[in-house]
Order: structure tokens, then C-alpha cells, then sequence
């Protein structure tokens, strides 16, 4: 008796899966039918991995989609690889990359970023690439070698860096001049600029820069520890600067605040993006911002604008260029070979690069770089002379970020709003910050 | 006997067979996933490298976590103050809509639609937009000849009341539900009840009330149980600012899990999380034998 | 006669206001997605746009990488129908059983069910995505959609609390007039429940069609992609934004979810009279 209450409810299991598979079954074939999919009348389940094109992997939006689709395209065109492209905005990019690299389905190739390279490399995540420059299959002749240091880790390299970034310092010259002022250089201290800021809203009513911008940012604080000697993470779970420094720049910052020249801390949470940022609405005199970021502001505001190096940071060097695009073969991949051919059309073949365009800045490969150079106008081209006046002042930068970096930054912002907030003084900010930091390092990397 | 024994057997079988679509998910979609969610919580994992046993120390770990209980006490207060004030909203609401009006589909419709903007972008920017210093909000107290420049979003103090607001106007939801409840409540009730002379204060506590007990029930369970999830609102909205004020449980879990690489930490947060809710939905299941009135009495 | 009319011109002055601060948001987004992008946050406080752009619409309908909106569409409406069908009527089925038939641990049964509601769904999709690998379901609906056959919690709860609503009774007149226990719920329950499977409708479609998750971890190929994985695409932090575009791809978004709610909340307007049993 009992068995056969088993094999019934058994049978109506297998009768609903069927049903419901059914369904779906022809909802998927309803859109691969309309999508031209080969394979007709039959449910596809195709793996990304088991198939036989080169998976590759970004982050971007639009703009960013189609000229790489287009680099894509040619590639195919080029070489008869094709490709499988997948492609997200910043953090959907990542909540999919960290579940696909838990199951080991990762694409052929993927593009990094600094913040994160180093997590992925020390799980295993990403293959070497030095013994494909040794073999001659990643051609690095004509890329000057300290370019490549930044996807360097552990001796090994993990990621050949196709764009950079640099932190500047954004001003709109006509708000500026209007106000009798003079607009900032490259020898303004940080002090200067305080004075800078708390001068122009006196004159003006207006802020002299945004709040989260210099809140949120903790690579603002990098420079500023940088110029004075020091460097942000230490060698052993530890940060590699005097509490002074930290006091000091949390002090500065909260003068400026509490005279009004920067908008109010309360204010933060409305900025989404820099597309609203109080500079781009005009309620800003200048803005601290990753140098990518200037097109969009020059777009937003409709005019041409200034910029210069982070106050502060030209008298010894605390500038630094960072790499912001890896491209890395992800050790699951099965088509190495392939992948590491991709990258190294990426640097070295003259269409690509037309098709890019310095749109993830200079190309590393020297060729490449005067082959784009000429063809270059405003605002890419400003960009590009911006970073020829970092390199000036720029030393080279510190090793990619540790494990617990982003509990780290959190923390950095969290006691920056106490001190702005009244709740807490830049000294004990400081303290604090140091204390929970290291603690948040050690228990990342043990 | 044997012949009810065989009748309680054929309604056995019966049962299992009618919920067997909801047993074959559960052992196929959630159950396995839900164990393994279970395994990491025992581990350290950052989400990439193999998980490593380390019995309770993530658990252990939250009493020594400070954020931990922030966003314990951050939740609690959004949920005291969300659960209560979006009911009674909504009932009050779906009761305005049941009565006899012109153009009642349409108030209906316009009211449904906020919730359908939830978690957008869109209403993130907005609401910084009306809430801010120069915002609407602040405006209408400067004509009424208040005087004010906070930034309630921003601010301390008023940040999560600016997110309650939001998920009490998001109240389109549960408004839906009692609509349907209340349709369902037999009308010749109330002509009965008013042929007896009743007022409508009593026709609402003596019929509507009880009849509507067990919608009611159903959407103070569904509340809570998505008011301790919340997550969208403080992630697209505040991001868990300012000075963790709005920092939700869900959203620690996920800061944990995804931006931190702490997923085991991640898990085992999410399972004192499904601790606490069952603690809260197994109290209000054991007092409704008090007030939840089911027309089907014995079962 | 008089008091009746005042009341009305009350009731309309109440539920207008009420009505005005519930739209204004939508306003908002639909003024937003006629402005050029520069202007949307620039101009942000005023509801009515200068000069009309419809720019945003023809730019964002296009897509990217040569896939047009008109694809995720689709995508989004074959996830969002199949899985409501099957969700609703599962579920349907699932709360009868818990809510009219005696069978052995059902309060355990339903314990577990609502615990499953409890745990966050950031939380289990790395264990699933792993399961529907190991099934070969990734990059294909399926993952979107199958699950829903198998009755979700919120809908079983849902259609429980107003079949407890419905006194037995009912069941057992019908019993008497020879009715089996699932001719009474599909002639006489069902049709009564009505009003709780037409919400479930209408909740479970929007909920599937704006599920934004799932389908960014289970897909991969951007034919592929869902409405709701697309339209963030216009929108990354680290470079430029088409806000004007999102916003117009998200006034869109809103039209099916729209017509389904309109469609089906008529059949919430009459109530429901407990008699005439048939069987």
C-alpha cells in the first residue's frame, strides 16, 4: 500500500516537471527561434564555457558596449575567432563575475580592475602572463616596462593595463575668474587651497568644491599621505602613514566644511552621480574627480574646463598614474592561447587601436600611441595632455590594493562623516580609522 | 476502524499529492541551496577561493561586531515604524476605494502605482530631490513661514524617517490586498447588519474587521517578513548613510557578502536573520488563535 | 440627497490630493526622459520640460551592440507570462491542499515553506547559480522560469488565508451533492477565490517582469538579457551616464506592467456573493 502511494506521487511529480519543462521548453525556443539561433525545435542549454568561442568580459556603459563590440567585431573580422561578450555596468559586472569565478565558469578573458586584480590573482583566479611575453606570444616590444608594473603582483604579471587614470582636480575658469580669482596650478599646497575654497564662497556665496567627491575618495588621502612621505597600506596589514597626516587633512577639510565653502555633509547622499554633482549644476567652483570622468563633466556643463593636479601633491611627487583597465586571461580558461592572441591585438594592431581611439587613454604600446595621438580632438586630447603634465609630478604607484580594501574605505568614510557630522574629533577619527582598518586587513588576510 | 484508517490514508496521499508541485521545488531549487547557504556560514569564504570550516566563529564573531548591531537596531526601528504605519494606511485606504464613487479604477490605479517604481534609480534621485536641502519638502515648510535648511535625506536624525515615508507611500501593495479581501466579504452581510440598525463604526469592528482577519494576518506576516529584508531602499538610496543610520540588515549582508568577500560571514548573518524573523512570524501565528477569525473552524 | 453629493466632492477633493502626490514621481521620470541628458539633473526641480526631446526614446529603443530594445522586450515579457502562469496556478493548487485537505506533518510542511521566505535571495544565488550549471541551465530561461511551476510561498499564503476565508460549509454540501474533493476546489473554491488569483496575477507578473537578479546571474549573452538587466546598462558609475535614455527606457518598462494591472483590477470590482452551490 504505502509503495503505491509512493509510485503515485512519484508519477504526478514526473507529470508537473514534464508540464512545466514543457513550457518552458517553448518559451526558450520562442526567443531562440526570433533571436536566429542555429538550432531549432530543441531546448538549448549551451554552456558559455563548453562552447567554442572566446568568452570575454567588461564593464562600461553604452558608449563603452559599442566601441567594444566594434573592437570585437574587426577582431573577428581580422583573425575568423569569434567571440562571446559579456557585459555589465561597474557593480552588476562584479555580483556576476564573483559568482561565475565560485563556479569556476569565468570567460576566457576578463577585464580588472586595480581595486580587485589582487583578490583574483591570489585566489588563482588569473593566469601569469610572463612566459607568453617570454615565447613571443604577447608582443611587449615597443611597451616601456614600467607600464606593465601595475598587474604586477607577487613578481608575476596578471593583467597587461590598457588604459590609466590619473586624479585631477576639475575647475570651471570662468566661475573662478568672475570672482577675481586665480584658477589653481600645479604648485597650490593643500593649504592654499583650503584658503582657495573658504575665499571663493566668501566672494561668491558658492562652494569652492564638492563634499563627496573629497568624502568618499579615499585616493584623495593616498596622494596627500604620498606627498608627505608615506603611503596608504603599509607593508603588513598595516597603514603606511603618521596619524598627523590623517588629523591634519580630516581638520582641513572640516574647516572648510564649517565655513560653508564646501556643501554640507548632509547634502552627500543626494549626489548619485557626477552628473549631478553640485560643480555640474554650477553651485561648484572646482571638483575632485578620476580623469575619465572630465568628458562627462565637460559634456554636462557645455564648456571647456581647467584641470590640474591634486593640491598638495606637486612638491615631492605624491601623484601617481593608475592603471584602470587590466585585460587577464582567467586561469579556467581552456582557449589560453587565443585569449592571449586577443590581448595582444588589443595593444599592438593598428585598426583596433583606431577603433579605440584613446577612449581608455594613452595606448601602451608606443607605436600605437603616436598612430591615435594625431587623430585625437577636445576633450580626449586635454585628457591626453593632462596626463603628460602627471607624469611630471607622479611617482610610481603603490602596490595593487590588499585583501579588505573595501571594509577599509567604508571605515575611511565613515569616520570622515562622524568628524564632519560633529560626532567625532579629527584626531580620534584618525586613531579610530587606524585601529578598525588594521583589524579589517588582518582578518582579510589570515 | 481499518476503513477509517484507509480514508485517512487516501487523504493523506491526496495532500502530499496536491502540494507535491511545491515539495519537488523545494528539494530541487531551495532546499539544496539553502543547506549549502547553510555550509558557508560555517566557513570562512571570500566567494572565490574554497571555502575553509571554521565552525562558529562567524557566528561568535557578531557579538564582537559593531555593525552588526547597528543594523540590528536600525532594522528593528524601520520595521516598528514601516509594519504599522503602512497598514493602517493601506486598510484605510482600500476601505475609501470600496465605497460607491465615480472613478474609482482610476484612484485605484494612480494609488498601485508608486509601488511599481520600488527600487528604481529613478526614484532614488527623486527622493534625494524632495527630501534634500533645497528639496520640495523643505520649500512648502518655508511657504507655510517655517524655517529650515537640513537635508532630511542626509541628515542623522531624519534619514531613515525619510525612508519609512517612502515604503509607507509605496503602500499600493498591501492596499491590493485588502481591496480583494474586502470583496470577498459577503455583502448581504452588511444589508443584514443594517437592517438591524447598525452604525458604520460597528459594521466596520463587528463584520469587516473579522472577516478581514485573516488578510490582515497575511499581510502583517508578509510585512515584517520583507520589512526585515529590506534592501533596496537604503542600497540604491543612502547606500547605508548617513553614519550607518540607515545601514538595513539585508544591506550588511550583502556589503559583507559581495563588497567585503566576507560570504561566509554574509551567510551566517543571513541565517540569524531568518532566526529572528521565524522567532517574530511563529509569536504572531501562536496569538492569532486570539484574533483571527477563519470562517473554516477545527483546521 | 445633499448630504450624499457633499460627500462625494469630499471623497473626490481627499482621494485627488492623495492621487496627485502618488503620481508625482512617475511625472518626474516621464518629464526627466524628455529632457536632454545634461539638463535632467541641472533642472531637476522643474516638472515641466522647456523644450519637448523625444531623442531619448529613439536612442534608448536602439540598444546596444546592434540589439534594440525591442529584444529584451521580449525576453522580459516571455519570463514574466510563463512564470506567472505557472506560479498563480501552481500555487493556487498548493494553497488548497494546505488549506482544506488533512494530511500528516502539515504544519511542519508549512513551517518549512515559510521559512524558505526568510532568507534572503542575495544569499542563495551563488549556490544556485552552481545547481543550474551542474543542470546546464545557464544562459537559457529555464532557471527564470521553472522554479515558478513550483508554487511560490507569498501566492500559497496568499490563496490560503481567503480559502480559510470560505466557510467548509461549502465543501460539504457539495460533498453531499457527490463531489470529490478537487471537484470541489476547481467548481466551487476556485471561482471564489477569484479575487486573490487575480492579485496574484497581477503582483506576480510585475514582480517577474522588474526581477532583476535571476537574470543577470543566470544569463549570460546579452540577446539574451531581461528589460531590467538592460536598462542599467545606460548607467555606471565610472563613466559617462545616459540618464536621458534610462529614464525613457524605464517610462516604457512601466507600460506592460501597466496594462496588466488595468486589465485585470476590473475583476476585483465586484464582491463576492456566498451562495449557489453547484457542483
Amino acid at each position: 500500500m504505502k509503495k503505491r502511494i509512493w509510485l503515485a506521487a512519484a508519477a504526478v511529480c514526473l507529470c508537473m516537471a514534464g508540464c512545466s519543462s514543457q513550457a518552458a521548453d517553448q518559451a526558450t525556443e520562442q526567443v531562440q527561434t526570433e533571436a536566429k539561433t542555429t538550432e531549432q525545435g530543441e531546448v538549448v542549454v549551451q554552456d558559455s564555457a563548453s562552447d567554442n568561442k572566446l568568452g570575454i568580459s567588461w564593464w562600461g556603459t553604452q558608449v563603452v558596449h559599442e566601441f567594444t563590440l566594434e573592437v570585437c567585431d574587426k577582431y573577428t573580422e581580422e583573425t575568423g575567432v569569434e567571440l562571446e561578450p559579456v557585459y555589465a555596468s561597474w557593480g552588476d559586472y562584479w555580483q556576476k563575475m564573483n559568482t561565475l569565478s565560485a563556479a569556476g565558469d569565468l570567460p576566457d578573458i576578463m577585464r580588472q580592475d586595480y581595486s580587485v586584480i589582487m583578490q583574483y590573482a591570489s585566489k588563482g583566479l588569473l593566469e601569469p602572463l610572463d612566459g607568453y611575453i617570454e615565447s613571443g606570444k604577447l608582443d611587449m616590444t615597443n611597451v616601456d616596462p614600467i607600464k606593465l608594473e601595475g598587474g604586477r603582483i607577487d613578481g608575476k604579471l596578471y593583467g597587461i593595463n590598457v588604459g590609466s587614470n590619473a586624479l585631477c582636480l576639475v575647475y570651471d575658469e570662468e566661475m573662478i575668474r568672475e570672482a577675481g580669482m586665480e584658477v589653481p596650478g600645479p604648485d597650490m599646497s593643500w593649504n592654499d587651497f583650503e584658503q582657495f575654497c573658504i575665499e571663493f564662497h566668501d566672494k561668491t556665496g558658492k562652494y569652492g568644491s564638492t563634499i563627496s567627491d573629497i568624502v568618499d575618495n579615499i585616493n584623495l588621502f593616498e596622494i596627500i599621505a604620498r606627498s608627505q612621505g608615506g603611503t596608504l597600506f603599509g607593508n603588513d596589514s598595516n597603514l603606511g602613514y603618521e596619524d598627523a597626516v590623517l588629523t591634519e587633512f580630516y581638520s582641513s577639510v572640516q574647516r572648510m566644511h564649517d565655513a560653508g565653502a564646501l556643501p554640507s555633509i548632509d547634502t552627500k547622499v543626494q549626489q548619485t552621480s557626477v552628473e549631478d554633482s553640485p560643480f555640474s549644476k554650477g553651485e561648484a567652483a572646482t571638483e575632485i574627480v578620476w580623469t575619465d570622468m572630465y568628458e562627462t563633466l565637460v559634456t554636462v556643463k557645455g564648456k571647456e574646463l581647467g584641470l590640474t593636479i591634486i593640491p598638495g601633491s606637486g612638491a615631492s611627487k605624491g601623484m601617481y598614474v593608475k592603471p584602470s583597465q587590466f585585460l587577464s586571461v582567467t586561469a579556467t580558461s581552456d582557449k589560453k592561447d587565443e585569449a592571449v592572441a586577443f590581448i595582444d591585438a588589443w595593444v599592438n594592431n593598428k585598426e583596433i587601436n583606431n577603433i579605440i581611439a584613446g577612449r581608455r587613454g594613452v595606448p601602451i604600446s608606443s607605436v600605437m600611441a603616436e598612430e591615435v595621438a594625431g587623430k585625437l580632438e577636445d576633450p580626449g586630447k586635454r585628457v591626453f595632455e593632462y596626463m603628460d603634465l602627471v607624469s611630471e609630478y607622479a611617482s610610481p604607484i603603490d602596490p595593487p590594493n590588499p585583501p579588505g580594501t573595501s571594509e577599509v574605505n567604508a571605515e575611511y568614510t565613515k569616520q570622515f562623516e562622524m568628524v564632519l557630522f560633529g560626532e567625532s574629533t579629527p584626531k580620534k577619527a584618525a586613531e579610530t580609522f587606524r585601529a578598525n582598518a588594521e583589524e579589517a586587513l588582518k582578518a582579510a588576510n589570515k | 476502524m481499518t476503513e477509517r484508517k484507509r480514508r485517512k490514508r487516501k487523504e493523506n496521499l491526496l495532500g502530499y499529492l496536491v502540494i507535491s508541485p511545491w515539495l519537488i521545488g523545494l528539494l530541487i531549487f531551495t532546499f539544496l541551496p539553502m543547506m549549502y547557504s547553510l555550509y558557508l556560514s560555517f566557513t570562512n569564504f571570500d566567494g572565490i577561493s574554497t571555502a575553509k570550516w571554521i565552525g562558529l566563529d562567524n557566528y561568535k564573531r557578531m557579538f564582537q561586531d559593531e555593525k552588526f548591531y547597528q543594523s540590528l537596531k536600525v532594522t528593528f526601528t524601520y520595521v516598528a515604524l514601516l509594519v504599522p504605519l503602512r497598514l493602517a494606511f493601506a486598510l484605510l485606504v482600500a476601505m475609501l476605494l470600496c465605497s460607491k464613487h465615480k472613478g474609482i479604477g482610476i484612484y485605484r490605479s494612480v494609488f498601485y502605482l508608486p509601488s511599481l517604481l520600488g527600487g528604481s534609480v529613478a526614484i532614488a534621485i527623486m527622493w534625494g530631490q524632495l527630501f534634500g536641502a533645497d528639496g520640495a519638502i523643505n520649500s512648502i515648510i518655508r511657504m507655510l513661514g517655517g524655517d529650515v535648511t537640513i537635508s532630511w535625506i542626509g541628515n542623522t536624525k531624519t534619514a531613515l524617517l525619510v525612508l519609512v515615508i517612502l515604503g509607507v507611500w509605496q503602500f499600493g501593495a498591501s492596499m491590493l490586498i485588502f481591496i480583494a479581501g474586502l470583496k470577498q466579504v459577503p455583502v448581504t452581510y452588511y444589508e443584514a447588519a443594517t437592517l438591524d440598525g447598525a452604525s458604520g463604526f460597528q459594521k466596520f469592528r463587528c463584520i469587516t474587521l473579522p472577516m478581514l482577519s485573516p488578510v490582515i494576518f497575511f499581510n502583517l506576516i508578509m510585512q515584517i517578513i520583507n520589512a526585515f529584508k529590506a534592501f533596496n531602499e537604503s542600497y540604491i538610496i543612502t547606500k547605508g548613510g548617513p553614519l550607518d543610520k540607515t545601514l538595513f540588515y539585508a544591506l550588511y549582508i550583502y556589503k559583507q557578502s559581495f563588497e567585503y568577500f566576507n560570504m561566509g560571514y554574509g551567510s551566517a548573518l543571513a541565517w540569524v536573520l531568518l532566526l529572528i524573523i521565524a522567532v517574530f512570524a511563529i509569536f504572531i501565528f501562536k496569538s492569532s488563535d486570539n484574533w483571527v477569525y477563519y470562517e473554516t473552524k477545527g483546521d | 440627497m445633499k448630504r450624499k453629493a457633499g460627500s462625494s466632492v469630499c471623497f473626490h477633493f481627499f482621494a485627488g490630493i492623495l492621487a496627485l502626490i502618488m503620481l508625482y514621481p512617475l511625472l518626474w521620470m516621464f518629464s526627466s526622459s524628455l529632457k536632454p541628458t545634461e539638463q535632467i539633473f541641472v533642472d531637476a526641480a522643474n516638472l515641466i520640460p522647456k523644450e519637448i526631446h523625444l531623442e531619448n526614446y529613439i536612442k534608448g529603443w536602439k540598444g546596444m551592440g546592434g540589439i534594440s530594445f525591442g529584444t529584451f522586450f521580449k525576453n522580459s515579457f516571455v519570463v514574466a507570462l510563463f512564470a506567472t502562469i505557472g506560479s498563480v496556478a501552481s500555487s493556487s493548487i498548493v494553497a488548497y491542499g494546505f488549506s482544506r485537505i488533512k494530511f500528516k506533518y502539515k504544519n511542519f510542511w508549512f513551517a518549512v515553506m515559510m521559512g524558505t521566505m526568510m532568507l534572503p535571495e542575495q544569499i542563495l544565488i551563488v549556490p544556485q547559480y552552481l545547481m543550474f550549471k551542474t543542470m546546464r541551465w545557464t544562459n537559457t530561461f529555464l532557471p527564470l522560469i521553472v522554479p515558478f511551476f513550483c508554487a511560490m510561498p507569498f501566492f500559497v499564503f496568499l490563496n490560503m488565508q481567503f480559502l480559510r476565508g470560505l466557510p467548509i460549509e461549502l465543501d460539504e454540501a457539495a460533498m453531499i451533492d457527490g463531489c470529490g474533493k478537487l471537484g470541489i476546489y476547481t467548481s466551487i473554491l476556485l471561482p471564489l477565490t477569484k479575487s486573490a488569483i487575480v492579485t496574484s496575477v497581477i503582483f506576480s507578473f510585475y514582480w517577474r517582469w522588474q526581477d532583476f537578479l535571476a537574470p543577470l546571474i543566470f544569463l549570460s549573452e546579452p540577446r539574451k538579457y531581461t528589460f531590467s538587466v538592460a536598462i542599467k546598462m545606460f548607467t555606471d558609475p565610472t563613466v559617462q551616464s545616459d540618464w536621458g535614455a534610462m529614464f525613457a527606457m524605464a517610462v516604457l518598462s512601466l507600460i506592460p506592467v501597466c496594462l496588466i494591472f488595468l486589465f485585470f483590477q476590473k475583476y476585483l470590482v465586484e464582491g463576492v456573493a456566498v451562495s449557489g452551490l453547484k457542483c
